[in-house]
């Protein structure tokens, strides 16, 4: 028997249906990445595992009890199924260490000496011993979420679901829980991880669920998902999250374009001087090039669009101009003009791909 | 910060000095000469002052059909006081009464028209056959002169210190409860020690003796004394009751002394007539008789205590139920969700005076439960239903994700409450219960409604002795002012040392 067995999975809400006949099975010492676009069931399957959600119809299985069965007493279940929040949901009137010791001395009724031992050694694992005694609201946002993992390892579950644990945090702290997290997937712990993010999705799982369409959608190796989806809206997806896209009109908000541009690039950790790059090359090429022929064609629009390679080594520009008139032309400016010399050194241009798409290599 | 405290105190006792010297200043005494009224057909458009529970008015418009209007008063001195301060312009009461207030009061002077010619009787439940057993004996007592020599000795008599028999029989025939008016001096009031005394309760203590029965007092307000002996909560009642047609329909009386009422009115003001007393002897000579005189510190001492054991032990009680209800609330139940609300909006809508009384005549009209745990049971509930309201406003905004984080460790619905949810709201509504306790101890000063001697009452027995109402109003002000002081001050504290708990950083069972 499989460690989570799911079987016929419904959810019903008023006016959506996230989850519609899903059945799954997951293997001990799997662990499963969950991404999918918003709205598909992701955090509700894995609510539903531990019965926060109660589902609607269907059976869940989970380490030989189901779930759904209302007789069913939740709570040792729950006790071998850690939970980690994208809040973090600390409780805020307890120290770090008294977060991790308050369930092993009220649910396993370890003594508090042994409690706070294990509080400690968990607290290390994550690299917090030094902040034992901080409440939560002295601690950063990384430092919240490691804790709420340490907590959720102290009561020794056979399963962790992790519900976005990295998307309340400042970018600069997500690599402090990645880490934990990666090194966590190592000791063979069985862990269910929704994620907006490309690098617990890819690096960490063994199996990636894609969901859409009131299930999952398509299921396999990370390598089969992020490199070679096999469906066609798995495909459109992985290269949405993999590209960033906008459409420069005469009226743009250059903030609000730059402002979704620097967040790719961090989605994508681009790295700083690679992010800066692409950020100075595209404002330039908005603000120089585009704009003054957008003045001409108010209702004309460039599109333009940025794709990153693995790891973000290679980035590619793709600029779309099909909709101005040919006799434009769009990068036409002097040699000795600080602009172009910019450009020059930022970039450097393709061969066309076809007629009015020009591709450029950022460097 | 030091400096700040010191700044603090010197502010408030400048505050009370300031209100010393405005309640003497005020009281200082004016003689006057002539009555203000030579006859009723003077007082067209003057307002006349009844105890509640006098139904007098029809008696009084026919008398005087231009008559101003009505006021109304729990107490002699209350009535007394408006009198002087000229809110009304006379106050219409039986002849003991004026008779002694006229005395005590130079500026003050009883009209010569009667009322009603009447007798002041005992009283007893309708049909009860004690009445004439009582009545047989008085009537002896009537004719052998010691009626009058009573009568004598509290009206007449200038001896400023009068003593009451003790109760040194065996009291073989058992125990009577006597419910009795509280501050009519000389006929009912409440003397030194909270020793009951009157030239009523002399003779009923008279009465007693021959009968070998045990007294057991219960002072009250004048305007309680019929309902409890209806609620069968006293044997008889006594204190300056006038025998009349309505109260001799629902009570039968055993008569003791003739009774008639009338008007005490003002003397008009004359100029050159006030009394130069120095400031600083007034003051003296109020301090003097509101706390010295007969030990009445210790009158206003017990009653200090009263208010303070009733608001802390109902604050206690209330506030475990409180947390009571919070816990079945959670459990979210329709039934008792509702029932938790009918009982929330029931002591919501109605004033905490007119609960006690409820609580006191009706629900547990029938019982023997004294009306001290009557009134803490009252402001329990009253208590409770604010708290209960506090707390669950601060448990219901506390983040969902806290239950869901504990539920997620393992933990089941109530233990995830009382662990987790209920501490953390704990910062949310401490402050809140803090001012509700303050509330509440202010709002047992209508414990008195109910027979109870707290604070306020005390207040009220003295201002019926003294016959001035600024000093012992003022002092009792100020007492209250201090204790809610001191209460405040007590909560800080403990929140600082909670704060300090907090932060000491400091592991339960670790370190």
């Amino acid at each position: 028997m499989s460690l989570i067995e799911i079987k016929n999975l419904r959810k019903e809400y008023p006016n959506a249906v996230p989850l519609d006949n899903v059945s799954v099975n997951i293997e001990a010492g799997e662990v499963v990445g969950i991404i999918g676009p918003s709205g598909t069931g992701k955090s509700t399957l894995l609510r539903c595992i531990n019965r926060l959600e109660t589902p609607t119809s269907g059976e869940i299985w989970v380490d030989g009890v189901n779930v759904c069965d209302p007789n069913t007493n939740l709570a040792p279940v729950r006790s071998k199924m850690g939970m980690v929040f994208q809040s973090f949901n600390l409780f805020p009137h307890k120290m770090a260490v008294e977060n991790i010791m308050m369930p092993q001395q009220q649910l396993l009724g370890v003594s508090a000496i042994d409690a706070y031992n294990e509080a400690m050694a968990q607290l290390r694992k994550v690299g917090l011993e030094n902040r034992a005694r901080r409440y939560p609201d002295e601690l950063s946002g990384g430092q919240k979420q490691r804790v709420a993992i340490a907590r959720a390892l102290a009561m020794h579950p056979k399963i962790i679901l992790f519900d976005e644990p990295t998307s309340a945090l400042d970018p600069s702290m997500v690599s402090e829980v990645l880490n934990v997290m990666s090194d966590l997937a190592k000791t063979g712990l069985t862990m269910l991880i929704v994620t907006h993010e490309m690098r617990l999705a890819r690096d960490l799982p063994s199996r990636v669920f894609f969901m859409d369409q009131g299930g999952i959608y398509e299921d396999g190796t990370p390598d089969q998902i992020f490199h070679h989806p096999q469906k066609e809206r798995t495909r459109n997806f992985i290269y949405r999250i993999r590209s960033w896209e906008y459409s420069v009109g005469a009226d743009v908000d250059i903030y609000e374009m730059m402002g979704s541009l620097e967040a790719f690039c961090q989605r994508q950790f681009l790295g700083r001087k690679a992010s800066n790059s692409c950020q100075l090359a595209i404002e330039e090429l908005v603000t120089g090039y585009f704009l003054p022929v957008l003045e001409k064609y108010p209702d004309k629009t460039i599109e333009v669009s940025l794709a990153a390679g693995e790891e973000g080594k290679e980035i590619f520009l793709t600029v779309n101009r099909k909709s101005i008139p040919d006799r434009v032309e769009l990068f036409s400016k002097p040699e000795d003009d600080l602009s172009s010399i910019l450009l020059h050194k930022l970039m450097e241009r393709q061969p066309d791909r076809e007629e009015g798409i020009a591709v450029f290599h950022i460097k | 910060m030091k400096r700040d405290q010191n700044l603090k105190s010197f502010r408030l006792l400048f505050f009370i000095f300031v209100i010393l010297i405005l309640s003497v200043t005020v009281s200082q005494t004016v003689f006057a000469q002539e009555p203000e009224y030579k006859s009723p057909d003077e007082m067209g458009g003057a307002t006349v002052g009844l105890l509640t529970g006098m139904p007098f008015e029809d008696m009084i418009t026919k008398r005087i059909p231009d008559i101003g209007g009505f006021a109304y008063f729990a107490s002699m001195p209350d009535e007394t006081l408006a009198l002087k301060a000229k809110k009304i312009d006379a106050i219409f009461i039986n002849n003991a009464l004026i008779d002694f207030a006229a005395a005590h009061n130079p500026d003050l002077v009883k009209m010569g028209d009667h009322y009603l010619d009447s007798n002041f009787g005992f009283a007893f439940p309708k049909g009860d056959p004690q009445r004439d057993v009582w009545g047989a004996i008085i009537d002896r007592m009537k004719a052998d002169g010691t009626i009058d020599a009573l009568w004598e000795k509290w009206m007449l008599s200038d001896d400023p210190v009068k003593e009451m028999p003790k109760q040194d029989w065996p009291g073989s025939a058992g125990t009577i409860r006597v419910a009795c008016a509280d501050s009519f001096e000389p006929m009912s009031y409440v003397g030194k020690n909270k020793e009951m005394m009157g030239f009523d309760v002399e003779i009923l203590l008279s009465v007693a003796k021959e009968l070998d029965l045990k007294v057991e007092f219960t002072p009250m307000e004048f305007g309680a004394l019929m309902p409890t002996i209806q609620a069968g909560k006293a044997d008889m009642a006594i204190g300056d009751i006038v025998i009349t047609a309505e109260r001799a329909e629902i009570m039968d009386f055993a008569p003791y002394a003739p009774a008639y009422f009338t008007m005490l009115i003002r003397r008009t003001e004359a100029a050159g007539t006030v009394e130069n007393k120095s400031f600083f002897t007034s003051l003296v000579e109020s301090f003097e008789r509101t706390f010295i005189k007969e030990d009445r510190y210790k009158m206003v001492l017990s009653g200090l205590g009263m208010t303070v054991l009733i608001a802390v032990t109902s604050a206690g009680i209330g506030l475990a139920m409180a947390y009571g209800l919070v816990f079945v609330r959670r459990i979210d139940k329709p039934f008792y969700n509702r029932l938790i609300k009918i009982y929330t909006s029931l002591i919501a809508g109605i004033p905490a005076a007119v609960i006690l009384m409820v609580l006191y005549f009706i629900i547990f009209g029938s019982s023997d439960i004294p009306a001290v745990i009557v009134a803490i049971i009252g402001f329990a509930l009253i208590y409770c239903a604010r708290a209960y309201g506090i707390i669950w406003n601060a448990v219901i905004s506390i983040d969902v994700g806290q239950r869901e984080a504990a539920l997620a460790l393992g933990y089941d619905e109530s233990l995830a409450f009382k662990e987790v949810i209920l501490p953390q709201s704990k910062n949310l509504y401490r402050s809140l219960l803090y001012s509700q306790f303050i509330m509440l101890m202010k709002e047992t000063s209508v414990a008195g409604y109910i027979t109870v001697l707290e604070l306020t009452r005390a207040g009220d027995l003295i201002r019926s002795r003294t016959m001035e109402a600024f000093f012992p109003l003022i002092s009792i002000a100020v007492i209250y002012f201090l204790l809610t002081m001191i209460m405040a001050r007590i909560f800080q504290n403990f929140d600082k040392y909670l704060e300090k708990q907090h932060d000491s950083h400091k592991i339960k069972g670790v370190d």
